[in-house]
């Protein structure tokens, strides 16, 4: 049963507040990277750990790499059962086409769609274009494009447009903090339809999308507030860094992700294409300003409050980061809020295990924290099996012993292999059949990824609400696959 | 508006068929322990392995790896329950927990199958035929490997029929999942494997795909098995110094042969039955155009082939798995036409027939190829060794000196050891003479060799130094005889003298 986070009344202004989440929940928003409490405990801990290592550093160490090696094991097998999970009846909704064929356009209600736009004059054309282009009445259609107030460039872009009727420009004013969610707050508080979603500037949603989120609603329960569009690319080929990209996607939206709502489990919503049924997300406050993956953290606050988030079999083309400068700065902020996600729901953690359930708890540890926990000590670890194939330093040894080395060389050599494995998978079922042996050759896109994660972590403790924005447009070909 | 919002149907398979393999994973485990004489040498091998590697030393490390005769699966998958090896008695639980578990699921794939191809209620009956095998039986209660052959090479069956048929990821998976657990389960079985990628070889040729489709298939379904080949290949290179180490017993086998392991092969005309059975639903299937009946019956002929091929080179391990997965193979492939409204009948009386043959024919060759005949094959016969002659070898070495150390070569040693093993032996399986003196100095030292027979003729000792075990080296003095075992002294090395 979902329970919003503040009763609203029809005529209540409390929405207008793009920081509403944070005057009245402030527990949940992460405006407060760490609480006092949360301070406490990392500082015993880094105390413990460093005495710890001053005291007895094998014996310290031995346990850490007991620790790793446990919890790499359990991602092992986490990542089987999503994976096996993703081929099971529930783990997404397909509308067949004779469905929205029966749709009766006079019944459609309308339908908000929110485009957070910054610097982005190159973009505004297409999206305007493809959202237009969407098979949706045109005046069910509520368009609003989310505009700075101090972005001029985008703004010129978005007045030389003859924009359609349905679409509109809303101003967002000036303020701290910086960020989308902020936006999208804004955007929210003006959405006059009974279902909203957000696009990016460069996305291109499927043409049927709206219809068949419409149509998957009205079959959903009423607990079900969110359903969440799988994402891809229209230039995966571009270079090898999109290949990888493309391939990641495709295992996090095509195998993880449904095999999360096969489990029933919380599922972490990824950036765009997330369709809400308004009144619900008003309910729950719109988005965390603070958190730069508010998505994310919308996905967790859902389930907390009993709501329930389905995977839609439609895609979203988006344009993969081709540049590995961006790649890793739109690496770190993902990561950098995946760390306010899991501490501002980590506040308290009894409230959190009592609202998920033990087993969402678990989910959301292997999610939210486990992502980034493995993302930060895989260098470590390939440093030391590096070590070992190079200069055979028997020291290391010690660090493994008897049942711990087994665990661990069954990650490096099996855990490993099956995290390939599965990327190729991925790519197959999104028929990126050329893409298969590109998975193959992913551990260097792992090591990219763990220099996000500590990028990620520094920047953490130097500039938690810095939103780096992914340069786009760097990719011009126009049709999406 | 209806669609897969909805949740699935539910299957209405009756609650027994819920149950059974559980229940017949409790049944076989049971027996199996009331039965502890029966249980498979082999097994006690693989738990000892495990124990060495969860002790984390360089035995077990090198045993995991060190040969094609002893693969790494079948040690790994033990790995888990090696805690019970422990247990009075070294009755091998691990062995035991695997193979009714292994042997309950082939049945349970068996009644799935043949109820999602609609072959319910009185056909269910061809899956218990199957346990009904006193091969399958044996193999079962007695620990063996077989069941969990049977099982890899039933999924990958599978996987290619499901491929062949629908062109599923999913089927893709499981073929190249079950073929990888093969390579790595069962030297024997290699070729089998090689005939199921000849087949999807053939249907990707054969069959339409878009662009780029059959290479992505490829990668797939060949990355893991060659990842288990090539993981095989690095662990020996970085354990034993020499990547193919594992397969050198085999590429030097006819030398070390002297006589073939299963001589005569243990062939019956019903063997030749149940062969042609599996030719005759191929043949039907192909008759019919259906592709993937044609591979379930080819590979279901294969294994028999296959064992009388590699038992005239001398390369067929006693018990074999081929001919243990010979009969759920055949009757997999005889209930896959029978499915077929249009032949039903025939293809029924046809699958009473294979059933029929299978169950006479592993009748009538039960005593010449039975696990618990072979001397050397059965716990109860090692455990007889240990319990009579160890004893008396070990007071013979102690009365020459009390500073004796006794290495015992080879994999069977892990067997004839048992898990607490008297101080002065010590298992080896890499021996090197300058490497044993320098270890221990002072000590008087003697190396117990096995009769060079079937897979023990290929382990290293035998390849290192050919015809040790006739002729000695000459490091060695001949000391005594014990069983198949010969005892020999090892001659100090002279300072400046490098033995290889």
């Amino acid at each position: 049963m979902f329970h919003p986070l503040f009763p609203l009344k029809a005529d209540d202004r409390v929405i207008e507040d793009p920081l509403a989440l944070c005057r009245i929940h402030p527990a949940l928003s992460a405006h407060q990277p760490l609480t006092w409490a949360q301070s406490v405990v990392a500082g015993f801990l880094a105390a413990a750990l460093m005495g710890g290592l001053l005291a007895r550093p094998w014996t310290t160490a031995r346990v850490l790499v007991f620790c790793a090696t446990i919890f790499y094991l359990l991602s092992t097998f986490y990542k089987l059962l999503l994976v096996r999970m993703s081929v099971s009846r529930q783990a997404e909704i397909h509308v067949p086409p004779e469905a929205l064929a029966a749709d009766d356009d006079a019944a459609l209600p309308t339908y908000s769609i929110l485009v957070p736009l910054y610097r982005e004059p190159e973009s505004i054309k297409n999206i305007v274009a493809a959202i237009a282009a969407m098979d949706y009445p045109a005046d069910k259609k509520d368009v609003q494009l989310l505009l700075e107030e101090d972005d001029a460039v985008t703004r010129s872009a978005a007045d030389a447009l003859t924009l359609p009727p349905s679409f509109r420009i809303t101003v967002v004013p000036a303020s701290f903090p910086r960020t989308k969610p902020k936006a999208c707050n804004v955007g929210l508080a003006r959405a006059r339809g009974e279902f909203l979603v957000i696009y990016d500037a460069e996305d291109r949603p499927e043409p049927d999308q709206l219809r068949k989120a419409i149509a998957a609603f009205r079959t959903l329960p009423p607990e079900v507030v969110c359903l969440q569009c799988k994402l891809n690319f229209y230039n995966p080929r571009q270079n090898l860094l999109t290949r990888w990209f493309a391939g990641e996607y495709a295992a996090w939206f095509d195998l993880s992700l449904p095999g999360l709502s096969a489990l029933g489990a919380l599922i972490p919503l990824g950036g765009t294409s997330n369709h809400f049924r308004t009144a619900a997300l008003r309910g729950l406050l719109g988005w965390d300003a603070y958190n730069v993956t508010e998505d994310c953290d919308l996905g967790i606050r859902i389930y907390r409050r009993g709501g329930r988030t389905r995977i839609l079999d439609s895609t979203t083309w988006e344009e993969a980061c081709s540049s590995l400068p961006f790649w890793i700065r739109q690496r770190s902020r993902w990561l950098k809020g995946y760390i306010q996600t899991w501490l501002v729901h980590m506040r308290n953690p009894a409230a959190l295990w009592k609202e998920l359930g033990p087993v969402n708890f678990i989910h959301f540890q292997m999610l939210i924290g486990g992502i980034v926990f493995s993302l930060l000590i895989n260098p470590v670890f390939w440093a030391m099996a590096l070590t070992w194939f190079c200069f055979r330093w028997t020291a290391l040894m010690t660090l493994f012993p008897g049942p711990i080395f087994l665990m661990s060389a069954l990650c490096l050599f099996v855990g490993n292999f099956i995290f390939i494995y599965l990327g190729g998978i991925g790519c197959y079922r999104r028929c990126y059949f050329d893409l298969v042996k590109y998975a193959i050759f992913a551990p260097p896109y792992w090591a990219l990824m763990s220099i996000g994660a500590w990028r990620a972590f520094g920047q953490f403790f130097t500039n938690p609400f810095h939103w780096e924005k992914t340069r786009h447009g760097l990719f011009h070909a126009s049709p999406a696959p | 508006m209806a669609f897969s919002t909805l949740p699935p149907p539910r299957d209405n398979w009756p609650w027994v068929v819920r149950l059974l393999p559980a229940a017949l994973a409790v049944a076989f485990f049971a027996f199996g322990l009331a039965y502890p004489d029966h249980l498979s040498a082999d097994g006690v091998v693989y738990e000892a392995i495990a124990r060495h590697l969860t002790a984390n030393t360089t035995l077990g490390r090198q045993a995991l790896v060190a040969s094609a005769w002893w693969p790494p699966f079948p040690t790994l998958l033990r790995l888990p329950f090696t805690a019970m090896a422990t247990l009075p008695g070294i009755w091998p639980i691990p062995s035991l927990l695997l193979s009714s578990a292994a042997a309950a699921w082939v049945v349970s794939l068996l009644i799935r199958r043949f109820q999602q191809w609609g072959l319910r209620g009185g056909h269910t009956w061809i899956a218990p035929v199957i346990i009904a095998q006193p091969f399958f039986l044996e193999q079962t209660l007695g620990g063996g490997l077989g069941p969990l052959i049977g099982l890899f090479a039933l999924h990958a069956t599978d996987g290619l029929a499901e491929w062949t048929e629908r062109r599923r990821l999913r089927a893709l998976v499981r073929l190249a999942a079950g073929s990888a657990m093969l390579i790595g389960s069962s030297l024997e079985m290699v070729p089998w494997v090689a005939g199921l990628y000849f087949c999807l070889f053939f249907d990707l040729v054969c069959g339409a795909f878009p662009r780029g489709q059959r290479a992505a298939v490829l990668w797939l379904a060949l990355l893991p098995p060659v990842a288990v080949a090539g993981f095989w290949f690095l662990l020996n290179w970085l354990i034993m110094g020499d990547a193919i180490y594992f397969l050198r017993g085999v590429l030097r086998h006819r030398e070390l042969l002297s006589r073939p392991i299963v001589a005569p092969f243990p062939f019956s005309p019903m063997d030749a039955l149940a062969v042609i059975i599996a030719l005759l639903s191929a043949t039907a299937a192909a008759w019919r155009g259906r592709r993937a009946g044609v591979f379930l019956g080819l590979l279901a002929a294969a294994p028999v082939g296959m064992a009388a091929i590699l038992n005239l080179r001398g390369l067929l391990g006693s018990p074999t798995p081929l001919l243990f997965v010979a009969a759920p193979l055949t009757v997999f492939a005889v209930a896959y036409h029978a499915r077929d409204n249009a032949h039903r009948v025939l293809a029924r009386t046809v699958a009473w027939i294979a059933a029929l043959a299978l169950t006479l024919g592993a009748i009538a060759r039960l005593p010449e190829r039975s696990l618990f005949a072979p001397e050397r094959a059965s716990y109860a016969a090692l455990a007889t060794q240990r319990g009579h002659w160890l004893p008396c070898l070990e007071s013979h070495v102690r009365l020459l000196s009390p500073f004796s150390v006794v290495f015992v070569a080879g994999y069977d040693s892990l067997a004839l050891l048992g898990p607490h093993p008297p101080p002065m032996f010590v298992s080896t399986l890499d021996f090197d003479f300058a490497a044993a003196e320098r270890d221990y100095e002072g000590n008087r030292l003697f190396l117990l060799v096995r009769r060079p027979e079937g897979r023990g003729a290929m382990d290293s000792i035998h390849w290192k130094f050919p015809r040790i075990y006739e002729r000695g080296t000459r490091y060695t003095l001949y000391d005594s005889d014990w069983g198949d075992w010969r005892l020999f002294e090892i001659v100090q090395l002279r300072p400046m003298e490098k033995a290889p």
